[in-house]
């Protein structure tokens, strides 16, 4: 959408522009009509033209997330008895755990998830690369950000090393990223992102 | 309270129990509530966002929460259809407000170019999900427009009051007022369907 047109609506939509000036504050005190629809959110939405079912990758997708979840989860309760005993409120991952990992699509690089906030569109993840692997090109919907913690990573001309940090916003394109002598590292990406990568590895 | 939310077709006292085995983390019982409620919630997804590849997206990350929140649901709030639904359309919704895509949905109001589709329930009784489906369209079908257009554009465009003001061009006053007595005129459908649904 333009930026004129945009521009336009805004103004449609603003207070100052409707029909009643203080109408913004009144819809928030109308319980009658909010709970009414929320009553009937159910019914209302059976009211919808039935589509073809979803396709079946959809399921599938989501069994092979709850398997690989569930996987990760025994196996850390097994490796990290001292994690179970501690204060509620904490949680600890070791990236020596072998369960969990998800094989990207590219020889040599795979990824585990530490966690998840999909409200705040964020996952932060482990990070290992093989000595010579190699992340194609790619474009960022969303602020990536990492931190390598042992080993080398070539980003174009420049060579990061254990302790480094980088960050590239949304709307950048990362160029061909290569480790050399292989890499571990944490990475800060979109949730949605991750998402796609994880469905796309555990889809092959 | 009867809650007008119960389960689509074939009411089954057992979806509560599914949704509890859910949350003790029951991947059989996660596929059993999948293949029962994916199809009705999936519709609503495709009315609400237009896009079925866009859709099944949506409709992956709303059972996703439903697997990771199933420990939150309580029977108080409706039944598990309803909870369902509820995670679904605001999931579909937040999808439609990401880059504004909803002022289009405005433009389309304000240029009148959004169809009555549920003004017609007899053309379209075929496409709905079951009978229920049905009952529904006809009661949406015996509103008068505005009040029906007031409703759709909340429910499955989700526009606020304000902007259905605009793109109505009609007071905020008045929209609300479209709202509550049409929604008045749909309880006696909903609550019939509710106490069905309770059996």
């Amino acid at each position: 959408m333009s930026a004129k047109k945009n521009s336009r609506l805004s103004r449609a939509v603003s207070p100052r522009r409707a029909v009643q000036p203080t109408a913004a504050k009144e819809v928030s005190l109308d319980p009658l009509a909010t709970q009414s629809l929320a009553d009937a959110t159910m019914l209302l939405a059976l009211a919808a033209p039935a589509v073809r079912a979803p396709s079946l990758a959809v399921k599938s997708a989501l069994l092979a997330r709850i398997r690989a979840t569930n996987a990760a989860g025994s196996a850390g309760a097994a490796s990290r008895p001292q994690a179970a005993d501690a204060t509620v409120g904490w949680r600890f991952e070791k990236m020596a755990d072998a369960e969990g990992w998800v094989k990207l699509p590219f020889p040599g690089l795979r990824m585990r998830e530490v966690t998840v906030d999909a409200a705040r569109d964020t996952a932060l993840l482990f990070v290992e690369m093989a000595p010579g692997a190699i992340f194609p090109d790619h474009d960022h919907s969303t602020t990536e950000r990492g931190v390598v913690l042992t080993g080398d990573l070539r980003m174009g001309e420049r060579l990061l090393h254990a302790g480094d940090f980088y960050e590239a916003a949304a709307g950048t394109r990362h160029e061909r990223i290569a480790s050399p002598s292989g890499c571990t590292g944490l990475l800060w990406v979109g949730a949605k992102a991750w998402n796609r990568w994880r469905d796309l590895a555990l889809a092959r | 309270m009867n809650s007008p939310c119960m389960t689509p077709a074939n009411p089954d006292p057992d979806d509560a129990a599914l949704l509890r085995a859910v949350a003790r983390r029951d991947e059989g019982a996660f596929a059993s509530l999948y293949d029962r409620m994916s199809r009705p919630v999936f519709s609503l997804i495709v009315r609400v966002v237009r896009s079925r590849a866009e859709a099944e997206e949506v409709l992956q990350e709303a059972f996703w929460q439903i697997w990771e929140r199933a420990a939150d649901y309580r029977a108080e709030l409706g039944s598990p259809f309803c909870w369902i639904v509820t995670i679904a359309r605001r999931k579909a919704i937040d999808r439609l407000r990401t880059n504004s895509r909803h002022l289009q949905r405005i433009e389309d109001a304000q240029g009148a170019r959004v169809d009555d589709d549920f003004a017609s329930p007899a053309a379209l009784e075929a496409l709905a999900s079951d009978e229920r489906g049905v009952a529904v369209r006809a009661a949406l079908a015996k509103l008068g427009a505005e009040e029906r257009r007031a409703i759709a554009l909340a429910f499955f465009d989700g526009l606020t009051h304000l902007e259905i003001a605009a793109a109505e061009r009609t007071p905020v006053g008045t929209v609300k007022a479209r709202i509550r007595r049409g929604m008045l005129k749909l309880k006696p459908t909903l609550a019939r369907l509710g106490h069905a649904g309770d059996n």
